[in-house]
């Protein structure tokens, strides 16, 4: 023990400039992120403008208990849960199984291309793609509308958006459209670190593309496959917020009330007697999350003998 | 024991200090302040910051006409604060968590008055109305009604006795009834058919515009009746309908269980019989195609986008819910190139079975206008003589219409208003700054002004025949709305303590999910038979009873005040 502090000492001493610029950093991440902690406390207190985050009288659970015993547990919780698990399912293997492919594209210019054009729609605004997708499904005015319209005599669609099943599959499906490319490109970059000459030996033994890219591709990206999916699982719970604010309707609420727009609903748009009981739900959600993350952290590390774990 | 005792004696005179000198100071006047009613209101500068929601075509506050003339009229100086919008009251519930210093004067965006009053962030304005009100008590005493009179009083009081805001009178018929439905009269010709006065003359117009093509281009694409996603106010199709067999409160002053009062007793729209009844008729609608599943999920531009389009493209709305001239959902190009507006005429009250036929009230136009001073305001005198000043018939007209002698004045003796009142004053432009695409010349906000029934606009000659239809047709729909209303409302509740406990614990709960089941018996999802006490059950078990007992409570007081 006394030796290693010793050497922690030494070290800290020896290159002191390099700690120097952590400071930054720490200071940050002190400031932002762990002194605001403090204001979860507000979970456990009524808030009231007067007394403040510290002076506001201590209610316990109360908060808690409101929210576990509302009709809006059980809902937001599942709809939460299966908004997220949906599009892990899908939208966590397509941006693997996507840079795969473009990474045995032969034709370099191609390949740029195609990666440059996928990776775009990443930059539009939430709030953009969303008025997109309303216009283009509007049976009567949009382009969705008009198609349809040629072969039925001018009998308009059935509207998308006042389907509610139909409301996670838009969700799910424009967010892969959006973030196809940007997500692969990470992999994209592990498996250009892949050496040829692993290649090349699986070549000489007679190894098949198939087979080269499930034997020599496949495992040079597992470590990063294995840290994405336990950075994506520790939002299991935090389902994107704007598009499900924005993409909400009178018709599809009972499928597309998340925690996250439950929270702000509640907490900010009630006013200031809201803060709490928002506050209890958002912090129950980042529980949850931590929870998640911890779980699947566990799991790869055990399934892959200590090998890939985030901690 | 004796030197606890002394300890909160000394505690309690350390509490009650600030207090005693706050109340000296608040009063005190400040130097340079003239009598009440004399302009200008200080000799030397004040500057008073205003917080508003900056209007879309307003320039620039800082170099606005009304900005210049509200400064040299009172002595003031003005610096703005521009809150967000949509989600105004936020800032304010912000501004007051983070303990920052709060602008002098809130227009709106203030989540809930009696709450901030209570907790100290607005000035108790009582003693100022007795001590500084002047302009006030004049318009008050010369154009408001004893009901108006009353009501403005009523809706002025938080249950603690105080008024934590200046509450502006703007009952504008045009205001409480921009939501209208509208028929497409060319068609109803085309068919041989005469204007719908109820439900069922509606339903068969309805019929006829989904099977016969009125607009003859041979392709079923004409949509019998639309409105846009909405639950209370404009576009609101099902709302609209529900009118005709009771009256079904969705306007801003409604409260969250659409509480309706006969004999002084309250009860919930929401879970009558008649309400059910109303349902199955637009059920009905839904079933056969003739409302359109769209107008439970476009937005208002998308309303727009569908009926005010250009001439060379086929008409394909019947009958519209909208606000006729509202810039988001109704008929504003109005040229020769975008005309459809003229083939629309307004309905009536449609009757129902029952010979019911009410109209959606949007605002009574007695709550929802209230500015208030904060307890950062250094000179609170002034800043209520500067909301004192805006009620005078004068400065109010500059401060919503423009400039005097360029954009209105004062009527002649017996000029007639569009609903057929005596006006006070008449408009000089045929589109007011106030809808100009942009202007520089008023703050373009709707609080801060007053407006009794006595105190009407006449409106200027139109030269565009498109607007001038469009007004006059919309004026008629106000006018046949008269009194389509009924006497006994429960509006703008004030909560006492207790009641507000309540009505915030349940009161949400039973908005949503009643809205929620509202489309679910429209769309058929759920059935108005089967389902129906299910339904009924659920609402009890979100604490209807325990609303509706505080609400009564409520009702009986304010009614009593």
């Amino acid at each position: 023990m006394h030796v290693k502090k010793h050497a922690f000492v030494k070290n800290f001493k020896r290159c002191w400039q390099l700690h120097l610029f952590m400071l930054l950093g720490v200071a940050y991440i002190l400031i932002f992120a762990y002194y605001p902690m403090a204001g979860v406390q507000i979970a456990f207190k009524d808030y009231t403008p007067a007394g403040g985050i510290w002076g506001s009288p201590w209610v316990g659970l109360k908060h808690f208990n409101k929210y576990f015993n509302s009709m809006y547990f059980e809902r937001t919780v599942f709809n939460t849960l299966r908004i997220s698990i949906y599009s892990i399912v899908v939208g966590f293997p397509l941006p693997i199984i996507f840079a795969l492919m473009l990474n045995l594209m032969r034709n370099q210019k191609l390949k740029k291309f195609i990666q440059t054009v996928t990776y775009i729609p990443h930059f539009i605004s939430v709030v953009v793609l969303v008025g997109m997708m309303m216009q283009l499904f509007s049976p009567v005015v949009g382009l969705y509308g008009s198609l349809y319209r040629i072969f039925t005599d001018g009998v308009y669609p059935p509207d998308i958006y006042s389907k509610s099943h139909a409301f996670i599959h838009i969700y799910v499906w424009s967010g892969v459209w959006q973030e196809l490319g940007w997500g692969s490109i990470i992999y994209l970059a592990a498996l250009s670190g892949v050496s040829p000459e692993l290649h090349e030996a699986a070549m000489i033994d007679g190894a098949s593309r198939w087979k080269r890219v499930w034997h020599v591709d496949l495992p040079a990206i597992l470590p990063t496959v294995a840290i994405m999916l336990i950075m994506r699982s520790g939002s299991v719970m935090s389902v994107g917020f704007e598009k499900t604010y924005l993409m909400q309707n009178g018709m599809n609420l009972s499928v597309s009330e998340v925690i996250t727009t439950y929270v702000y609903k509640q907490g900010l748009g009630k006013g200031v007697r809201g803060f709490s009981f928002g506050s209890a739900v958002g912090l129950f959600n980042s529980v949850v999350n931590f929870a998640m993350l911890v779980l699947v952290n566990t799991v790869t590390k055990k399934l892959s003998d200590g090998n890939s774990g985030l901690f | 024991m004796r030197k606890l005792l002394a300890a909160l004696l000394a505690l309690m005179m350390l509490a009650a200090m600030p207090m005693a000198m706050a109340d000296e100071l608040e009063m005190s006047d400040v130097p340079g302040m003239t009598a009440p009613g004399v302009f200008p209101i200080v000799t030397e500068p004040v500057t008073l910051t205003f917080a508003l929601v900056p209007q879309g075509n307003v320039e620039d506050y800082d170099t606005n006409y009304f900005t210049t003339y509200i400064e040299e009229k009172t002595g003031i100086n003005v610096e703005f604060l521009l809150l967000p919008a949509p989600d105004t009251a936020q800032k304010f519930d912000l501004m007051v968590a983070a303990n920052e210093k709060l602008p002098d004067i809130m227009m709106g965006g203030i989540s809930d008055i009696t709450y901030y009053g209570m907790s100290g962030q607005l000035v108790a304005l009582n003693d100022y109305f007795d001590k500084y009100a002047y302009y006030y008590n004049e318009v008050m005493e010369k154009y408001g009604t004893e009901d108006e009179k009353a009501t403005l009083k009523a809706q002025s009081y938080s249950y603690d006795g105080n008024i934590y805001a200046f509450n502006y009178a703007v009952p504008e018929l045009g205001n409480n009834h921009e939501n209208m439905i509208y028929v497409n009269k060319v068609w109803l010709e085309k068919l041989n058919m005469k204007t719908p006065t109820t439900l069922d003359e509606l339903y068969e117009v309805l019929v006829a515009f989904r099977d016969k093509d009125p607009n003859g281009n041979g392709l079923k694409d004409e949509i019998p009746i639309i409105g846009y996603n909405s639950f209370d106010r404009r576009g609101d199709v099902v709302g609209d309908l529900l009118q005709s067999f009771l009256y079904y409160p969705g306007g801003v002053g409604a409260d969250q269980a659409r509480t309706i009062v006969k004999d002084g007793v309250v009860s919930s729209a929401v879970v009558q019989e008649e309400y059910r009844e109303g349902l199955r008729f637009v059920n009905k609608l839904y079933k056969e195609g003739l409302l359109t599943e769209i107008s439970l999920t476009q937005k208002d531009t998308q309303l727009k986008a569908i009926i005010d389009r250009p001439a060379s493209e086929p008409t394909i709305a019947g009958v519209i819910c909208t606000h006729f001239f509202s810039g988001v959902c109704g008929f504003t190009n109005c040229n020769d190139e975008y005309n459809k507006v003229l083939e629309y005429e307004v309905l009536a009250p449609l009757a129902g079975p029952e010979g019911v036929a009410y109209a959606l009230e949007q605002g009574s136009g007695f709550s929802e206008y209230k500015l208030a001073i904060t307890s950062s305001c250094e000179h609170p005198e002034v800043a209520f003589r500067v909301l004192d000043a805006l009620c005078d018939p004068e400065i109010g007209s500059t401060y919503r219409f423009g400039i005097k002698g360029e954009h209105w004045d004062w009527a002649a003796e017996g000029a007639v208003t569009q609903e057929g009142q005596p006006a006070m004053i008449k408009f000089l432009v045929a589109e007011q700054p106030w809808h100009w695409e942009t202007q520089n010349i008023i703050w373009r906000l709707t609080q801060g002004f007053m407006s009794f029934s006595d105190m009407k606009q006449q409106r200027a000659d139109e030269s565009n025949p498109y607007i001038k239809y469009r007004n006059e047709e919309f004026y008629r729909g106000v006018a046949l709305r008269l009194g389509a209303i009924p006497a006994e409302r429960f509006l703008n509740p004030i909560w006492n303590e207790e009641e507000y406990e309540i009505a915030t614990e349940y009161g949400p709960m039973i908005r949503e999910t009643s809205n929620e089941w509202r489309t679910m018996f429209v769309t058929g999802e759920k059935d108005l038979d089967a389902d129906w006490d299910e339904y009924l059950t659920i609402m009890e078990n979100l604490g209807l009873s325990e609303y509706l007992e505080a609400a009564q409570s409520c009702y009986t007081r304010m009614a009593g005040n």
